[in-house]
């Protein structure tokens, strides 16, 4: 949210510093974990897009400050980011039960598992994030 | 919070763009404060008052019990 309301030129060159250092992982080092060689092309795809969204609009934000990063923006990010924090957590008290069901015999892949709670969580901010711009 | 922010804008001659990158906030958050869907911090609604030369009690006031 700080970051969010004053985005500073250290910032952001920081932050695109580890976004390209985790990028750079991803691609040299994935393909020693061997997890598959689409779902390592999706992972560094999802990154890169997300790394050029955040370089991109970071500049603009650097130019004309105020111009797209500013206190409303941030309520904004403060709304979606609670709405998908209790939607996950929703989602996992949910899934206790279900994967501790005897009777339900739930037993999904624990990747598969990981992959829809990070793109449930992904999908509710953004939903939120949109609905809450409306609002606002 | 009613406000009168679009009238006195617009009777200072300023486009919402122009008070927004004065302001340094974006154009979409002067409609929305505009409109009333959202309601300014201090510090902003403080910067917006001292650049539409009102005092802070001219351009918001809060809405009454049952309006």
């Amino acid at each position: 949210m700080i970051l969010a309301k004053k985005l500073t030129k250290r910032c952001y060159v920081i932050s695109n510093v580890v976004l390209a250092a985790m990028l750079t992982n991803v691609v040299f080092l994935a393909p020693a974990l061997k997890m598959g060689e689409a779902f390592t092309a999706g992972l560094a795809t999802g990154m890169a897009v997300g790394w050029a969204i955040f370089a991109v609009s970071g500049y603009l934000a650097l130019r004309k400050p105020g111009a797209f990063f500013d206190e409303r923006f941030a309520a904004i990010q403060a709304v979606a980011s609670r709405i998908a924090f209790w939607v996950l957590v929703l989602a996992l008290s949910v899934l206790a039960a279900l994967l501790r069901s005897e009777t339900l015999a739930f037993e999904p892949e624990p990747a598969d598992l990981a992959a829809a709670l990070s793109n449930l969580g992904l999908a509710t901010y953004l939903v939120a994030a949109f609905i809450a711009s409306r609002t606002m | 919070m009613h406000n009168r922010v679009r009238e006195i804008r617009s009777a200072a001659g300023l486009t919402q763009e122009e008070l927004g990158a004065k302001a340094g906030v974006s154009r979409q958050t002067i409609i929305s404060i505009e409109r009333g869907r959202y309601d300014p911090s201090l510090s902003l609604a403080f910067k917006l008052a001292a650049l539409l030369g009102a005092t802070l009690e001219e351009l918001f006031h809060p809405e009454e019990e049952g309006t």
